[in-house]
């Protein structure tokens, strides 16, 4: 079997909060990607998906904490990576937008020199070339009258225009993975259906692979070959879209699905197990991260967490899931 | 019987420098009834005007043109006693309730500082009056004691609404109350706000962009573009089948995990900023279905059925299905 384009095994990270005390953000988290595939990674706030995805390019925070496990990128360890090795991966092989993108781009330069520094720190080029390399990128990610975007401030411009120029900054290096996090949260419904478009149409264009960070089950459902789900900092299913999406095993991912309002079918979302995601900070928990709130739990689920169990492409962290 | 009623509302702010004043209508000719006892949702992007509008119902904003009336008086010709009535009838719920509170306030507090507006004594009565509100929304008594910042983000929303429901209000203005909440939790205030409807005989006005949470809590709903109204109707039957090009837009371009195609942006560009509203239909630079007479003369609306309205010049053939001219390249 050929390498995977990115191997995360057995990721742990925690965080030490203002309190004092250390949350287990990521806990033994595991999962390859495949050069060219989209993966989802789904789940709420506190589920460790944004940290998973900061720590690909050991982008943590300081308050942060690398525990355990390792990130390979095209088989080279993370861990392993001199300071000018990393500077390659990030932005390098690995490139990156967010949920606001308002707040990532620098507000006292154009848009322009920023998708030029972009350019000019991965490759040698001169700055004319770099402004008509910039304004292909420009045309590529659909920024309207290129020209003028290239002079233009980032606040004049709307979230879904910087969007596209976060996304213009990501293709710059011609990376092979792009993280989106939460790409279109921020931003109005017709816009985020044009992100969305463009996001599909660069990848078969460019090829490259796609991370998708996302509460968004319905995002994911159109958009990803495969989907992680994540709950407080495990991964509790995985599996290819469209069974996950059929035929959701995990309770946690059962119940995320019944939570979902939809448009269409009946009306009414039904009830859920109630309760909040755990306190992570709490050591109480030994067993399964979702024993609380989950419907089919029995006592022994609070002491023992269940392995992972694996059925074709298919993954599901719960004893009693059938 | 009407509750409320909205009539070709218009709400102006001015914006800009002193030396260039300029006005933006932020919401021109809306009209909207709502009756008592339903849930009427209002949708729309940024800078649709729904913001506004609920803002406008609550006596916040005075209206440009047109009128608001509440049990058919209009708010324009209430004394000052039938205003502080009408403030107590009317209450809003914010996406974020604590962003309103004050920080230093027990729950209890908070509670019966709204209780006290109601000209409710203190003592064992209102003490009781803040249990039986908590229990109301799923809370228990003993959060009573708490700090805004003990609760999450769900039981925030939870304390919002008790605060709302204090002076038995009859209508309640939601304005995204649950778009800041985890999908699990929202499922949980949704339920929630359901439940209280039911049976408290409530009215909602809804405010939030996502078309799939107001089906979930209302009957009819009302569609903003730029601060006109483009289309109402019944949820079920609007969302079906509807009959304004943006709606029919809005509803393209939601991921939806039943549908067998992926979300379609079949409008191009983005909505004008505030202030540069098109002639015409302000939503033609953007449509699918555009034609010549689009930009130049702005639709007055038809009712295609009962209870279906359209600002639409072609609102029939959208309605019938017509396929769009030509699907618009990328």
């Amino acid at each position: 079997m050929d390498t995977p384009l990115l191997r995360v095994e057995g990721l742990s990270v925690t965080f030490r909060t203002p309190e004092g005390e250390t949350v287990r953000a990521v806990r033994s988290v595991s999962f390859d990607l495949r050069a060219g595939e989209t993966l989802a990674l789904v789940g709420e706030s506190g589920s460790g998906k944004s940290v998973t995805a900061l720590a690909l390019a050991r982008l943590l925070p300081p308050n942060a904490e690398w525990r355990s496990g390792d990130v390979l990128v095209e088989g080279r360890s993370v861990c392993a990576m001199n300071a000018r090795e990393l500077r390659a991966l990030r932005g390098g092989t690995i490139g990156y937008i967010f949920q606001e993108p308002g707040g990532s781009l620098n507000p006292v330069l154009t848009a322009g020199e920023q998708i030029a520094e972009a350019l000019r720190a991965h490759h040698r080029m001169s700055r004319a070339e770099a402004r008509a390399e910039g304004i292909r990128l420009m045309r590529q990610v659909g920024l309207p009258d290129p020209d003028r975007c290239w002079r233009a401030w980032p606040h004049e411009l709307s979230g879904g225009m910087q969007q596209r120029v976060m996304i213009a900054m990501a293709l710059a290096c011609q990376p092979k993975l792009l993280v989106a996090d939460e790409p279109t949260t921020a931003l109005d419904v017709t816009i985020q259906a044009q992100i969305l478009e463009l996001l599909t149409r660069l990848q078969e264009e460019l090829g490259m692979a796609i991370l998708l960070i996302t509460h968004n089950l319905a995002l994911v459902a159109h958009i990803a070959q495969r989907v992680l789900v994540m709950y407080a900092g495990q991964i509790v299913e995985t599996g290819p879209t469209r069974e996950i999406l059929a035929q959701p095993r995990h309770p946690y991912t059962r119940m995320l699905m019944r939570a979902v309002p939809r448009l269409r079918g009946p009306a009414a979302g039904g009830s859920n197990g109630g309760g909040a995601i755990p306190n992570r900070a709490e050591p109480s928990i030994s067993g399964c991260v979702f024993y609380r709130r989950c419907p089919l739990a029995v006592p022994a689920c609070a002491e023992r967490g269940p392995a992972e169990e694996e059925e074709g492409e298919r993954t599901v962290r719960c004893f009693y899931w059938k | 019987m009407l509750l409320l009623e909205i009539e070709a509302l218009s709400v102006h702010y001015r914006i800009g420098p002193f030396w260039n004043r300029r006005i933006l209508r932020a919401l021109d000719g809306v009209t909207l009834g709502i009756e008592e006892g339903e849930s009427v949702g209002v949708v729309g992007e940024s800078g649709s005007g729904k913001t506004t509008l609920g803002r406008a119902i609550l006596g916040l904003l005075p209206p440009a043109e047109g009128r608001i009336r509440f049990r058919g008086r209009p708010l324009a010709v209430f004394s000052e006693r039938d205003l502080r009535a009408y403030r107590r009838q009317v209450q809003m719920v914010f996406q974020d309730p604590f962003e309103s509170l004050n920080p230093r306030l027990t729950v209890l507090a908070a509670l019966e500082e709204a209780l006290a507006l109601q000209g409710m004594r203190g003592g064992k009565t209102r003490r009781q009056r803040v249990a039986e509100l908590l229990s109301l929304v799923g809370l228990s008594p003993a959060h009573a004691a708490r700090y805004p910042h003990e609760f999450s983000g769900g039981q925030r929303q939870r304390i919002g609404i008790a605060r709302a429901l204090a002076v038995r209000p009859s209508l309640l203005v939601l304005d995204e109350p649950v778009s800041a909440l985890d999908v699990s939790v929202q499922a949980q205030i949704l339920e929630l706000l359901r439940g209280l409807r039911r049976e408290m005989g409530l009215t909602y006005l809804f405010i939030a962009h996502d078309l799939a949470v107001v089906r979930s809590v209302c009957e009819r709903v009302a569609v903003l573009y730029l601060g006109r109204l483009m289309e109402s109707g019944p949820v079920e039957e609007v969302f079906r089948r509807p009959a304004h090009p943006y709606t029919e837009a809005l509803l393209q371009a939601v991921p939806d995990m039943d549908a067998s195609d992926p979300p379609r942006a079949v409008v191009r560009g983005e909505a004008p900023r505030a202030g540069a509203i098109p002639s015409g239909c302000p939503f033609h630079p953007r449509c699918p279905r555009v034609q010549p007479r689009c930009a130049v003369e702005r639709p007055m609306g038809v009712a295609i059925a009962v209870g279906r309205w359209s600002a639409c010049h072609f609102a029939h053939e959208v309605w019938a299905g017509v396929a769009r001219p030509s699907a618009v390249a990328g």
